[in-house]
């Protein structure tokens, strides 16, 4: 019984970290329709970053996050100016674009960082028990279930309480009405890549903790983030926790049933399922 | 008259130095490798760009690859079976798995589509890995049998450890694909493929059977690929699921005919003879890790600046000096 | 079909279609007659479009049957419903555009009809093309044409795939009125060769002048069907198209 207790746990643990992992590609493609194939390439990236001050720097991995923050942003920004230039049909473009970087980055990561499996170990981890159950998490899953929830809640300020937030959403949803409202759309895209990148920004020294680093490691987060956004339909943060933390606890379950093996399998198959039985375009529905 | 023979007489100019050159040089097995392998990759990307004809741009061709190789390592290791029965029969496993893409993809179209067939890797992939008492797991199979030499006559090919010969076998593989590849252009199945390309409604309309028709080059396209995979787990002798099943694969059909130009017969196999020898003469040697960037390069900068590949320049070019 | 000459070439029983909670067509019964031109007409929305949609194939039907000749087409697919007989030119053309206009029109010849295409498939392409007005033009990429030649190519195309029942969707939207007097002509011959038609327009002079028979439609379901000339006075018609605009600026009123 406790064991199943504690799975559903490690699921909403897990199903957080995933809405992060969503988030920022949901607020690209939400309001600039570019499929960003290459999201978990920058998640992992951002990973390393804080991997490499961490390992070489000794800096402390909470304050490779402010780092993070500010250098992610960035590479968005030189990505939106990459996607800028694309020709009609943007959405198909954008999607193959995206694929070559994320190739590229896998492969720029690879001769930089070696095939090797990188982890950012917490010393002397200590283990929280909530109490009277024995169910238990450890430092650094607590600080990631607690840093995701507040990026998420966070974003949710940022799009509900807002007039930025207004303005962000009225682009999310038409982008002629919020033209024709006044609404500066272009300055949008590029907020959106601003925030997009401080989240993807966040999520990597996270991932570092929490999950093994490796070159060839960003196609997970990217279908995660993809499948999350179909679910969800974009901006709606509310929906992609939620669909974080579905996705989250079926994976915690598969690998309980079938074996930590085939929890990779559970995003594939939920994506297949969702673009074939739901109707198309549900994405670009606000 | 005379140009169309022009653009009939270059190609036949080029098959002939690549099936001559090997002769004049005859030690020089880096290069039998490398041009072979390029021959090889010319076959995938000719085999990717059959279902792009139809429109469908596909981020998961490695499926269909990596289904073949294991298709023909296991039907090699346990039954013992030649590879020249097991290449073709196993080949069989990448085009159920298009049928089965055809048939579930139906609705799909444009970016939903490639994020079907992105996703759509992962499945045999991980139950490969899994499936260890069967499959080896994430081990891989190793040891699997080389390609069996032929005897035609007082001739002896040795397919299994002659890089040359390997090269031929290469060559000849990417002609016949070529002439598959000629045949999805300009023949009457061809302007379907076309036609519903660039309109599929109004191509519906008209009686082109979208449907069955993109099954058909799916059909084509996935056993091509399959016997790609194949043929790639004879030659190296070794497959794991993380390499047959890699993003790599999927995408490097993808660029070579991107880059090659997507709607010239030529296109994808000019991307393959271009890019493989340039990615391995060049810069492999650079940078042994991470050379491989070159082709997420290359499609980005593609997409950029030349969305019809390099065909069209070298076509282009081709005039100016004619005229 | 010499003996089926009276008898009735598409019959819609019933048809019923909303798109999420709005109606657009409602119960919409018709026959057309073997060899007649067939009018539609009603305000824009009326469902015109979506029942042309219906016909070929392109949209579902929620109720209601769709019968060719006597046979259930209903859930057909559109290339069969193209192989059965019945082509249409869309009210937005959609040519292959990186085709030239012949090569356009050779889709239609090749893959209109389940057998194989006549061997002078092409001069039966370049002489439709004449036809439309579109000599001169053959080799001209399809998507390079202006509005106009589109539609002519439409036309021509949908033609191609030797069709016994055309519709023909708005065709006379944007014409200059010689123009539209030769598309008049156009469709008088072409029922004239044993052609059966279903046209639409909003250029109601057109419409009534070459129709045999007009059905009006409005807000999805069929007021009246008979003569040009009953039609046009029934006062539900007046009321519903009419009355909107003034009637004698209409043939002005096309968009």
């Amino acid at each position: 019984m406790w064991l199943y207790a504690q799975i559903i746990v490690s699921g909403f643990y897990l199903g957080s970290f995933y809405a992060l992992i969503a988030l920022g590609f949901s607020l690209i493609f939400g309001v600039t329709h570019a499929f960003n194939l290459a999201h978990g390439e920058l998640i992992i990236l951002s990973g390393y970053l804080a991997y490499v001050l961490w390992k070489y720097g000794q800096v402390s991995p909470y304050l490779s996050i402010p780092v993070c923050l500010a250098v992610m942003p960035g590479v968005a920004l030189l990505l939106h100016l990459l996607l800028q230039r694309l020709k009609a049909p943007f959405e198909l473009n954008s999607l193959v674009v995206t694929f070559g970087l994320a190739l590229f980055l896998q492969n720029a990561m690879l001769f930089a960082f070696s095939a090797d499996y990188r982890l950012i170990h917490l010393g002397g981890s200590r283990i929280f028990q909530v109490p009277g159950t024995p169910i238990s998490l450890t430092a650094g899953q607590l600080w990631v279930l607690s840093l995701s929830l507040a990026a998420t809640g966070g974003v949710h300020w940022l799009l509900y309480g807002t007039f930025l937030g207004k303005a962000l959403r009225a682009a999310i949803q038409d982008r002629q009405a919020a033209l024709l409202a006044g609404i500066n759309v272009t300055a949008m895209r590029r907020t959106a890549f601003l925030f997009g990148g401080m989240l993807i920004g966040l999520a990597g020294p996270l991932y570092a903790l929490s999950m093994y680093l490796h070159p060839a490691a960003g196609l997970e987060p990217t279908l995660i983030a993809i499948v999350i956004t179909i679910f969800a339909g974009v901006g709606r943060t509310r929906g992609i926790l939620a669909g974080g933390w579905l996705l989250g606890v079926a994976e915690s379950l598969a690998a309980f049933v079938l074996g930590t093996g085939w929890r990779e399998l559970v995003s594939a198959v939920v994506l297949l399922s969702l673009l074939i039985l739901k109707p198309q375009g549900i994405l670009l529905k606000g | 008259m005379f140009r169309f023979r022009l653009s009939l007489v270059l190609p036949l100019a080029a098959a002939l130095v690549l099936a001559l050159w090997p002769l004049v040089w005859a030690e020089a097995d880096l290069y039998f490798q490398v041009f072979g392998m390029a021959c090889f990759y010319g076959v995938l990307a000719v085999a990717w760009n059959i279902y792009a004809l139809s429109g469908a741009i596909s981020l998961g061709h490695a499926a269909f690859f990596g289904l073949g190789a294991y298709g023909s390592a296991l039907m090699s290791c346990y039954l013992q079976w030649s590879p020249a029965v097991t290449v073709p029969l196993g080949a069989v496993a990448g085009a159920a798995y298009g049928v089965l893409w055809g048939l579930l993809f139906k609705n799909l179209r444009g970016v939903y589509l490639g994020l079907a067939t992105l996703a759509s890797v992962e499945i045999p992939k991980v139950i490969i890995d899994n499936w260890s008492s069967f499959t080896f797991g994430s081990l891989g199979v190793v040891g699997i049998a080389p390609l069996p030499d032929l005897r035609l006559g007082g001739l002896e090919l040795a397919f299994g450890t002659s890089l040359k010969a390997q090269y031929y076998l290469l060559l000849l593989f990417l002609a016949l694909a070529g002439l598959v590849h000629r045949y999805s252009l300009v023949s009457r199945w061809g302007w379907a493929l076309r036609a519903m390309r660039e309109n599929e409604t109004a191509a519906a309309m008209l009686g082109v059977e979208v449907f069955r028709h993109r099954l058909q080059a799916l059909l084509l396209s996935s056993y091509l690929t399959g016997l790609c995979g194949a043929l790639y787990a004879h030659l190296l002798g070794l497959i794991e699921p993380a390499l047959v099943f890699s993003l790599h694969i999927s995408a490097l059909p993808l660029v070579l005919s991107i880059f090659g130009g997507r709607f010239l017969t030529w296109g994808p196999i000019l991307g393959a003879l271009i890019l493989y020898p340039l990615d391995q003469l060049l810069l492999q040697p650079q940078f042994p890790t991470g050379h491989a960037a070159l082709y997420g390069l290359v499609i980005v900068l593609t997409i950029l600046f030349c969305p019809q590949g390099v065909a069209p320049w070298l076509r282009k070019l081709r005039q100016i000096a004619w005229n | 079909m010499a003996a089926k000459a009276a008898s009735n070439c598409l019959e819609l029983r019933h048809i019923s279609k909303s798109f999420q909670e709005r109606r657009v067509l409602a119960d919409v019964s018709l026959v057309v007659r073997e060899g007649e031109i067939f009018g539609l007409i009603g305000p824009n929305g009326a469902g015109k479009t979506t029942l042309f949609n219906i016909i070929t194939g392109l949209v579902r039907a929620d109720e209601g049957q769709v019968l060719f000749h006597g046979q259930d087409i209903t859930h057909w697919p559109p290339p069969r419903i193209c192989h059965a007989g019945i082509a249409r030119a869309l009210q937005l053309p959609a040519p292959f555009p990186e085709m030239t206009g012949l090569e356009n029109v050779l889709i239609g010849c090749w893959f209109g009809k389940r057998q194989a295409a006549a061997p002078d498939s092409e001069a039966q392409a370049r002489e439709l093309l004449a036809r439309v007005g579109l000599q001169g033009k053959e080799e001209v990429p399809a998507g390079q044409l202006n509005l106009i030649d589109k539609r002519r190519l439409e036309v021509a195309r949908a033609l191609a795939t030797r069709p016994h029942l055309l519709l023909l969707d708005e065709i006379a939207a944007g014409l200059s009125p010689a123009a539209v007097k030769q598309t008049a002509e156009l469709v008088t011959a072409l029922r004239d060769q044993g052609l059966t038609l279903l046209v639409t327009d909003h250029y109601l002079n057109l419409t009534l002048q070459v129709s045999d028979r007009v059905a009006a439609l409005d807000q999805g379901e069929i007021i009246t069907v008979g003569s040009p000339r009953e039609v046009v006075r029934h006062p539900e018609v007046a009321s519903a198209y009419l009355g909107t605009r003034e009637a004698k600026t209409l043939p002005e009123a096309a968009p």
